[in-house]
C-alpha cells in the first residue's frame, strides 16, 4: 500500500505561482489595450490633420482662382478673419493644437514645359504649395507634410496653354451633316470624292492635325488623296506617308495643318472603289498632342 | 483552515479581476463601435461634399448661409443640380421612438438618398460663405453625434468637422 506524505504549504506555492502567471497575463493584456487605445488616438489625430490639409488646399484653391498672383512665394499661415480665406504672415494654430505652415515655392519648367527640379525657368503659372501640420501628442511633436502643385490653368501666361477638355482634340467640333459624294468612272475604276466635312476649332488656342484615319465600310475601297481647304495634305504620290493608296483604317501622316481658334476648315477626300452603292465613312483626327477625335459615322 | 481562506481569497481576486477585465473589454468594444460609426458617417459626408463641390461650376443661390440646418445646392455644367440638406426621421431605439436629423442627397428630380445612418444624429450643418470676387468658397461645419437618449457614457460619441469647399469648373 502506498503512503502519501503531506507537503505543507506546497499547494499555496503552486497557487501563488498560478496567480503570478495570471497577473502577468492581465498586465500584458492591459498594456496591449492601452497601446491599442494610443494607436486609435493617434489615428484620430492623423485624421484631423488630413481634414485640415483638405481644408487648407480648398482655401488655397479659392485664393488661386480669385487671383493666382496672390500665391506669392513665401511662408504663411491662413486666416479667415476678414470673412474669406487669406494668407497670414505667420503660421496659424487650429483648435489650440495644430500648427499650420504653408510654404509657397516657385516651379521651374524645361523647354518642353515639363516641371523640372534642376534647371529650367521659373514658371509664373505654377506654384508648389507645401503644407506642414505639427501638433503635440503626449509630449512628442508629430508632423504631417503635404505637397501639391497649383497651376494657373484659367489664365496662363507662360508655356501652359488651355487645350480644353481632352487636349487639342477636345477643342474641335466636327461636322459631317453637309458631306457630299461625287463619283465618276475613270479608265481604272470608280472614283469617289467626299467633300464638305468641316472641322471647327472651338478652343482658345491653335490646334494642329497631325495624322488622320479614314474608315470606309467598303473593303475594296482605298483612299488616295486627303485635302484640307483645297490643299492636298496627303496623296498616294505624296506629300505625307505612307505612299500608295491605302485601305480603311490606315494611319495617314498628313502634312501638319494648324487650325486657329474659331477657324473652320473643309476636308475633301478621294477614293478608288469597285462598288457604287452607299458607303459608311468616319474620320479619326489625331492631333499634335496625340489626342484623338472621330466623326460620327456618315453614309453617302 | 488559513490556507483554505487564502485560496478562497485568491480565487475571488482572480475571478473579480477576470470579470472586471472582460467587462472593460466589452465596454471598450461598444465605445469603439460607437466612435467608428460617427467617424464613418462624418468621413462619408465630407468625401461626398468634396467630390461634388470640385466638379460643380457654381454654388446655387438657393444655398442657405449661417443657418442650422442649412441647405447646400450645387450647379453643374452638364448634369443635374445637387442638393444636400437635412430632414427629420423617427427611428425606434429599443422600445422608444426618437426623432433624428439626417443628411440627404438629391440629384435633380431623382429620389433623395440618405447620407447618414439611423444610428447618428446630425446636430449641426451650417454653411458659411467665404467667397472672394473670383471664387465661391464656402465653409461647412458638420457635427454628427451618436444617438444616445439615455446619456450613457459608453454611447457618447460626437465629431465636429469643418471643411472648406471651392467649386472648380468656372
Amino acid at each position: 500500500m502506498m503512503k502519501f506524505k503531506a507537503h505543507k504549504g506546497q499547494n499555496l506555492i503552486e497557487a501563488l505561482f498560478a496567480l503570478s502567471i495570471f497577473f502577468v497575463f492581465v498586465v500584458g493584456s492591459l498594456i496591449l489595450m492601452f497601446r491599442y487605445l494610443d494607436t486609435t488616438l493617434k489615428a484620430k489625430e492623423l485624421q484631423a490633420s488630413n481634414t485640415i490639409a483638405i481644408e487648407t488646399y480648398e482655401a488655397l484653391a479659392g485664393l488661386s482662382q480669385n487671383s493666382f498672383l496672390d500665391l506669392t512665394p513665401g511662408t504663411y499661415g491662413l486666416s479667415k478673419t476678414s470673412g474669406y480665406w487669406s494668407l497670414d504672415a505667420e503660421p496659424d494654430i487650429i483648435k489650440d493644437r495644430f500648427t499650420r505652415t504653408v510654404t509657397i515655392s516657385t516651379v521651374n519648367r524645361d523647354d518642353d514645359c515639363e516641371i523640372t527640379e534642376t534647371g529650367g525657368t521659373d514658371d509664373p503659372d505654377s506654384r508648389l504649395i507645401q503644407l506642414s501640420i505639427d501638433w503635440d501628442s503626449g509630449g512628442h511633436t508629430l508632423s504631417q507634410n503635404f505637397n501639391k502643385y497649383f497651376t494657373n490653368y484659367s489664365n496662363p501666361t507662360n508655356c501652359i496653354v488651355d487645350p480644353g477638355p481632352g487636349g487639342q482634340a477636345g477643342g474641335v467640333s466636327l461636322n459631317t451633316a453637309g458631306a457630299t459624294r461625287n463619283e465618276f468612272f475613270s479608265w481604272i475604276n470608280l472614283l469617289v470624292n467626299i467633300d464638305n466635312v468641316f472641322v471647327l476649332n472651338i478652343s482658345d488656342e491653335p490646334v494642329t492635325i497631325d495624322k488622320v484615319q479614314v474608315f470606309m465600310s467598303e473593303p475594296t475601297m482605298d483612299i488616295y488623296r486627303f485635302k484640307i481647304d483645297g490643299s492636298t495634305r496627303w496623296g498616294w504620290f505624296g506629300p505625307g506617308s505612307p505612299s500608295g493608296d491605302q485601305p480603311s483604317g490606315t494611319v495617314i501622316d498628313i502634312a501638319d495643318y494648324a487650325v486657329d481658334p474659331d477657324d473652320e476648315i473643309e476636308i475633301d477626300m478621294s477614293f478608288f472603289t469597285g462598288e457604287s452603292g452607299p458607303i459608311t465613312f468616319s474620320i479619326n483626327f489625331i492631333m499634335a498632342d496625340e489626342t484623338e477625335v472621330e466623326t460620327d459615322e456618315f453614309t453617302l | 483552515m488559513i490556507e483554505f481562506i487564502i485560496y478562497i481569497g485568491l480565487a475571488t481576486v482572480v475571478l473579480l479581476s477576470s470579470l472586471s477585465f472582460g467587462w472593460m473589454i466589452l465596454q471598450d468594444e461598444i465605445k469603439q463601435n460607437v466612435i467608428a460609426e460617427v467617424s464613418y458617417n462624418s468621413n462619408f459626408v465630407q468625401n461626398k461634399l468634396l467630390y461634388h463641390a470640385k466638379r460643380a461650376n457654381e454654388i446655387d443661390a438657393e444655398t442657405t448661409y449661417g443657418i442650422n440646418p442649412g441647405v447646400f445646392v450645387l450647379n453643374f455644367p452638364n448634369t443635374d443640380q445637387i442638393t444636400i440638406d437635412t430632414y427629420n426621421k423617427d427611428v425606434m431605439l429599443g422600445a422608444s421612438e426618437q426623432s433624428i436629423t439626417k443628411l440627404r442627397f438629391t440629384e435633380g428630380s431623382d429620389p433623395s438618398l440618405d447620407l447618414t445612418s439611423d444610428k447618428v444624429d446630425v446636430t449641426n450643418f451650417t454653411i458659411t460663405s467665404l467667397a472672394l470676387p473670383g471664387a465661391s468658397t464656402v465653409q461647412i461645419e458638420l457635427t454628427i453625434q451618436y444617438l444616445n437618449p439615455s446619456n450613457d457614457k459608453n454611447y457618447e460619441a460626437v465629431e465636429t468637422t469643418t471643411i472648406s469647399l471651392t467649386p472648380r469648373a468656372q
